[in-house]
C-alpha cells in the first residue's frame, strides 16, 4: 500500500516536471477526445433505436435489434464479402506495382529522363479521385481516347465503364495510376538507403544485374514493404470509398457496392437510419480491427518488426 | 385523411386552380413527357400522336435506327436516357407501382416491384437496351444529359423526360432552335407515354416541396395571420404575386391587361435562395402550382401552352382508377422500423437489372428474392394494421 | 533529390547501356505515356467546341481552339465559391492542423515524459477503430457546426498517421539538444519553436504539403457537413459540374436560366481544379522526398 502511494507520488512529481509537455499536448489530446473518442462512444448508437429528440445519450436501448434487420439484408453480407474480395485482390493485383516500378526506375540508367519520369508518374496522386474518375470516365468511355486507340489498331471497342466484369480489375489499374507513383518514392527511399557496399561487393563477384535486383535491392526494402503491407491488410474493410462512389454507376452499382457503399446507400440514399447505419459501421471496424492485429501478428511471426513494436 | 388526423391539419398537396384539369380530389397529372423528332418520324413512316405506347415508342427508335433520317452514323441514339427517366418510361408507364406498395383489388397489400406489369416493363427496358436503341453508355450520364442528347445536340431521336409548361419554352426555342437551328414546332413533337394496357400510369402527385408546421402553442394572432398569407396565396392576385414577385415593381398589366415582366432574372433568379425573394418557391408558393400560372404567362408561346394543356388533360382522360389512382392516405402515412428499412433506390437497382446481361426474367426473380426477407415483414405489418 | 538518384556504384563502372535499360525505358515511357496523354486529351477537350467533340473524342490537339467554355465555367460562379472555401479550409485549417499535429507530437517524442507510452496507444487506437461518419456528424449537430467551415476543419485536425511520422522523426533528434536547452533554461515551447522547428524543416514541409493537398481534396466531410450553396468546396463544385451536369432550380420553372454544361466545360472545370496543384507540385516534389526519406518509414 506505502509503496504504491510511493509510485503515485513518483508518478506525479515526473508529471509535474514535464508539466509543459502536458499542456502542449493538451489541444491534441482534447481534439482526440472530442472528435475521435466521443464518436467511438457513439457506436453504442448500434445498440439504441436514435430519436434525434434525445441524442445519442439518451435514445433507448434496444439491444441486438438492429442487428436484427442488418442480417436479414442479403446485401449486407454480400457487401462484406465483395469488400473483402476486392480488397485481398488489391494486395494481389496492385500492392506488387509500385516496388516493380521502384525496381524498375532504380534501374533505368538514362538519367535524363529518370527526374521527368518520377515527376510524371507522382504527380496523379494528388488529385483528387473526382478529377480523376472524371478523367477516366473520359479517357475509357466508348468513343474515348483508349476505344480509339484499340479501333485504330483493329480491335473491337470495349465496354470498361458498364462491365460488371471489368470493374474490379480497373479498380486496380487507375489506383495504381493514381497512387503507384507516390507509393514507389517510398520504395525509391527505401533503396537510396541500401549500404552502396553490398553492390560493390556483388559487382565484384560478378553477379547479373537482375541478380543483384533480386538478392540485394529487394532485400533492402524488405522492411518497407512489411510496413506497407500492414497498412493494406489494415486497410482493407476501410479502403476504396473515394474511388469506388466515384467511378462507380448504375450499370455496375452490384459489384461495386462494398461495404462503404452500403453504409453510405442505407444512410444517405435512402430514409436515413442512424442507428441502423451505426450498427454496420460498428461491424465494419470490429473485421477491420481483427485483420489488422492478425496481419500485425502474422508479421512478427514471420521474423519481421511489427507496425507497433 | 381527416379521420387519420382527427381534423384537415395541413394541405400537403399543391394543385392546378385557375386551369382546372380535373376536379380538386382527382389525383394531379404529373409532366414527364416524351419528346420525340417530328421530322425524322415524317421521314420513316411513323404516325405522329399525342400518345403512344411504350412498344411504338421501341418501334420507332428501331425504325429511325435502321434508316437513319439524320444522318448521324454511330453518333445516332435512338433514346437519349439516363437511368432514372429510362426507369419511369419503361416501367413507371408501365407498372402504376414499380416503386412502392399498394392495395390489390383482393384487398391486401403487395410490393409493385414485384408485379407482373414490372416485369413487363423491364423486358422492355431491356429489349431496348440489348437492340442498341439507347446510349451505349447511357448509365454514365446524369440527370440532363440525355435532355441534352436530345434538344441541344440534337443526336437523340427521342427523350423521355421532364415537361413542365415553363420549360417548354426553354427546350423548343433556346436549346432545340438556339443550337440546331431547326424549327422547333415542325421537327418536335410531343407525347404522352401510356402502358401496354393502352392506359396512362401514375401515383396521384403529392407535389409539395415542403410543410409548413403550425406549433400547436402558436398565438392566435400569429395563426391568423398565417391564415390570411396562404389564403392569398391561393387567389389569383396572390398566385401571380408569388411568380412573378410585386406589381409594377416586378410585373404590370400593359394596356390590354396582359402581365408584362419587368424582372431580368439573367442576373439573379427572382426566387430561391440566391434569389431576390428567397422565400418565393418555398414559403409562399405551395399552393397553387406554378405550372398553373405557367398556362397563362404570355412570355410562352400560345402554341406550347395549348400544347402542354392538351397533354395534361389527356392524361387525365385516357386512365382508369386503378392506373391512375388517388393517394391512399392509410398507406402513406405508415411508418414503422421495418418500412424505412425497404426504400430503395429502384433507379439504380432496375437499371442494374437490365445491364447485368443475361434473362431479365431470372434477374428480376433473383432480386426480388433477395429483398422478400425485408420486404414481406413490412407487407405483414400493412395487412396487419391497414386493414 | 539526390540522395534517389545515386545509381548503384556498378553503374559507373560499367556505363554501356544495354538491352536491359532499352526495355526498361520503353515500359517505363508506357507507363509516363499512360498518365500524359489522357491529360492532354483532357486540355485539348476543354479547349474545343462540342461540335468537335462529338465528332472525335481521340484528340491530343484541339482542332479549333477556343476559350467559350472557359469563360462559361467563370460566369457559372460555382468554381469561385468553391476556391473561396477551399482557400479558407486552407488558410484557417492548415496551420491548425500543424499546430496540433507539431505539439503533440513534440510532447510525444520526449523519452522522459511519464503518459508518453499512454497517449500513443491512445493514438494509434483511433487509427484502428473509429466511430464512422455517423456519429461524428451527430456530433458535429449537437455542437452546432453543421453548416460551418469549423465541422470540416476541426474534424480533420489531426491525422494520426501524419502525427506519427512527426513524432517518428523528432525521436530521431540527437536528445543532447533538447537537454543543454533545458539547462540553459529555456522552456518547452521555446524548445519546440527555437530548436526543433528550424532544424525539422524537411518533414515540416513535407507534412504542410500532405496536409495542404489533403483539404485541397476536401471533399467528403465538405458533402456531407456542409449543405449550403455558399460553403461548397472547390471538389464538390467540379463533382457538381462534371457529375450532375447542372443544377436545376426545381422550385419555379420560370426562372430557370442555367447553364447546361458540355464535356468542354466540364474538362475545362477539371483542369482549373487541378491548375494550382499542376503549378506547385514540381517545386514541392523535393521536399516530400527528403521528407519521406528522413521520417516516414523506420526501416
Amino acid at each position: 500500500m506505502a509503496r504504491s502511494l510511493e509510485r503515485i507520488k513518483i508518478f506525479f512529481k515526473d508529471l509535474w516536471k514535464w508539466r509543459s509537455n502536458c499542456i502542449m499536448i493538451l489541444p491534441g489530446v482534447i481534439w482526440y477526445i472530442v472528435f475521435a473518442y466521443i464518436p467511438i462512444y457513439g457506436l453504442t448508437l448500434a445498440f439504441k433505436s436514435y430519436r434525434a429528440n434525445l441524442g445519442i445519450f439518451r435514445s433507448p436501448w434496444v439491444g441486438l435489434e438492429n442487428y436484427v434487420y442488418v442480417f436479414r439484408d442479403p446485401a449486407f453480407l454480400e457487401s462484406i464479402w465483395r469488400t473483402l474480395f476486392i480488397n485481398f485482390g488489391r494486395i494481389l493485383f496492385q500492392f506488387p506495382y509500385p516496388i516493380i516500378l521502384a525496381l524498375l526506375l532504380n534501374e533505368l540508367r538514362i538519367n535524363r529522363f529518370k527526374k521527368a519520369i518520377q515527376t510524371v508518374l507522382t504527380f496523379p496522386h494528388f488529385l483528387s479521385w473526382v478529377i480523376v474518375a472524371s478523367i477516366m470516365i473520359n479517357v475509357l468511355g466508348s468513343r474515348g481516347l483508349v476505344n480509339s486507340i484499340i479501333k485504330i489498331l483493329g480491335g473491337e471497342s470495349i465496354n470498361f465503364l458498364g462491365s460488371e466484369k471489368l470493374f474490379v480489375p480497373l479498380l486496380y489499374i487507375t489506383e495504381n495510376w493514381k497512387s503507384g507513383g507516390w507509393t514507389m518514392i517510398i520504395y525509391l527511399a527505401a533503396i537510396a538507403g541500401i549500404d552502396t557496399e553490398q553492390y560493390e561487393s556483388a559487382e565484384i563477384d560478378g553477379a547479373t544485374r537482375l541478380q543483384t535486383m533480386w538478392h540485394i535491392t529487394l532485400p533492402g526494402i524488405k522492411n518497407t514493404i512489411v510496413v506497407l503491407f500492414i497498412l493494406a491488410v489494415g486497410n482493407i474493410m476501410v479502403q476504396g470509398f473515394d474511388q469506388v462512389f466515384n467511378l462507380s454507376n448504375p450499370a455496375t452499382a452490384r459489384v461495386a457496392e462494398i461495404l462503404d457503399m452500403y453504409i453510405y446507400r442505407i444512410t444517405f440514399k435512402t430514409a436515413a437510419d442512424f442507428s441502423f447505419s451505426t450498427a454496420v459501421s460498428l461491424f465494419r471496424s470490429v473485421i477491420n480491427f481483427i485483420l489488422l492485429l492478425s496481419a500485425d501478428r502474422i508479421t512478427k511471426w514471420l521474423g519481421s518488426e511489427g507496425l507497433f513494436s | 385523411m381527416e379521420k387519420r388526423f382527427d381534423g384537415t391539419y395541413f394541405l400537403p398537396r399543391a394543385r392546378f386552380y385557375k386551369n382546372l384539369i380535373n376536379d380538386p380530389d382527382e389525383p394531379v397529372p404529373n409532366h414527364f413527357s416524351l419528346y420525340m423528332r417530328k421530322d425524322w418520324a415524317e421521314a420513316v413512316d411513323f404516325p405522329i400522336k399525342s400518345t403512344y405506347k411504350i412498344s411504338e415508342v421501341i418501334e420507332f427508335a428501331k425504325k429511325v435506327k435502321e434508316s437513319d433520317p439524320g444522318n448521324l452514323g454511330d453518333k445516332l441514339i435512338p433514346i437519349a436516357q439516363a437511368p432514372s427517366n429510362a426507369v419511369r418510361l419503361f416501367v413507371g408507364s408501365n407498372s402504376t407501382y414499380y416503386n412502392g406498395f399498394y392495395k390489390d383489388e383482393d384487398g391486401t397489400y403487395k410490393w409493385g416491384a414485384a408485379s407482373e406489369e414490372t416485369l413487363e416493363g423491364l423486358k422492355m427496358y431491356a429489349e431496348a437496351y440489348q437492340s442498341g436503341l439507347l446510349d451505349p453508355e447511357f448509365y454514365t450520364l446524369q440527370q440532363n444529359d440525355d435532355t441534352r442528347q436530345f434538344d441541344t445536340q440534337g443526336i437523340a431521336a427521342c427523350n423521355f423526360g421532364e415537361a413542365p409548361t415553363a420549360a417548354l419554352p426553354r427546350v423548343f426555342e433556346t436549346n432545340f432552335q438556339g443550337n440546331l437551328g431547326l424549327d422547333p414546332y415542325e421537327s418536335i413533337n410531343v407525347a404522352t407515354v401510356l402502358g401496354e394496357d393502352g392506359y396512362y400510369h401514375q401515383q396521384d402527385l403529392i407535389n409539395y416541396w415542403g410543410t409548413i408546421i403550425f406549433s400547436p402553442n402558436i398565438e392566435e394572432e400569429k395563426f391568423e395571420r398565417w391564415m390570411d398569407v396562404l389564403e392569398f396565396n391561393a387567389s389569383e392576385d396572390g398566385s401571380i404575386f408569388a411568380s412573378l414577385g410585386l406589381k409594377d415593381v416586378d410585373w404590370k398589366y400593359d394596356s390590354e391587361g396582359n402581365i408584362v415582366s419587368l424582372y431580368d432574372n439573367s442576373q439573379q433568379p427572382l426566387g430561391g435562395p440566391d434569389g431576390k425573394y428567397p422565400s418565393m418557391g418555398y414559403t409562399l408558393g405551395v399552393i397553387i402550382l406554378h405550372d398553373d400560372f405557367a398556362f397563362d404567362n404570355p412570355n410562352n408561346d400560345q402554341r406550347l401552352r395549348d400544347l402542354s394543356r392538351q397533354l395534361y388533360t389527356e392524361r387525365c382522360q385516357i386512365c382508369t382508377p386503378e392506373t391512375f389512382p388517388k393517394v391512399d392516405w392509410d398507406l402513406f402515412c405508415f411508418d414503422s422500423p421495418n418500412m424505412r428499412k425497404v426504400q430503395f433506390d429502384y433507379d439504380t437497382e432496375l437499371t442494374n437489372l437490365v445491364t447485368m446481361g443475361g434473362d431479365i426474367e431470372q434477374n428480376w426473380r433473383d432480386w426480388i428474392e433477395s429483398k422478400m426477407p425485408m420486404i414481406q415483414p413490412v407487407l405483414d405489418e400493412l395487412n396487419a394494421n391497414l386493414n | 533529390m539526390k540522395s534517389l538518384q545515386v545509381t548503384p556504384k556498378k553503374a559507373r563502372l560499367r556505363n554501356r547501356i544495354e538491352l536491359l535499360d532499352i526495355i526498361i525505358f520503353i515500359i517505363l515511357l508506357a507507363i509516363t505515356l499512360a498518365i500524359i496523354l489522357p491529360f492532354l486529351n483532357v486540355i485539348a477537350i476543354s479547349f474545343s467546341t462540342q461540335k468537335d467533340f462529338m465528332d472525335s473524342r481521340f484528340m491530343l490537339v484541339p482542332k479549333k481552339v477556343t476559350f467559350a467554355n472557359y469563360k462559361a465555367i467563370l460566369q457559372d460562379g460555382r468554381l469561385w465559391v468553391g476556391y473561396r472555401t477551399t482557400l479558407i479550409f486552407l488558410l484557417i485549417g492548415v496551420p491548425i492542423n500543424l499546430f496540433l499535429t507539431t505539439s503533440m507530437a513534440y510532447g510525444l517524442s520526449q523519452p522522459g515524459f511519464p503518459l508518453r507510452k499512454f497517449f500513443v496507444y491512445f493514438i494509434i487506437f483511433t487509427m484502428m477503430f473509429n466511430g464512422g461518419i455517423i456519429p461524428l456528424y451527430l456530433l458535429m449537430k449537437q455542437i452546432n457546426l453543421i453548416n460551418t467551415i469549423w465541422s470540416v476543419i476541426l474534424g480533420a485536425g489531426i491525422n494520426s498517421f501524419y502525427l506519427i511520422i512527426m513524432r517518428n522523426y523528432f525521436m530521431s533528434l540527437p536528445s543532447s539538444l533538447m537537454e543543454s536547452a533545458r539547462l540553459d533554461g529555456a522552456n518547452e515551447w521555446q524548445i519546440l519553436f527555437r530548436i526543433i522547428i528550424p532544424i525539422s524543416m524537411p518533414i515540416i514541409a513535407t507534412i504542410t504539403l500532405f496536409y495542404s493537398v489533403d483539404r485541397w481534396n476536401e471533399w467528403y466531410f465538405a458533402m456531407i457537413f456542409i449543405r449550403k450553396n455558399e460553403l461548397v468546396s472547390l471538389q464538390l463544385a467540379l463533382r457538381s459540374i462534371v457529375m450532375e451536369g447542372q443544377a436545376s432550380q426545381h422550385f419555379n420553372y420560370t426562372d430557370v436560366n442555367a447553364i447546361e454544361f458540355s464535356d468542354g466545360m466540364k474538362m475545362g472545370a477539371v483542369l482549373c481544379t487541378m491548375l494550382p496543384i499542376m503549378c506547385v507540385f514540381p517545386f514541392l516534389q523535393k521536399h516530400f522526398v527528403k521528407g519521406i526519406l528522413l521520417g516516414a518509414i523506420k526501416a
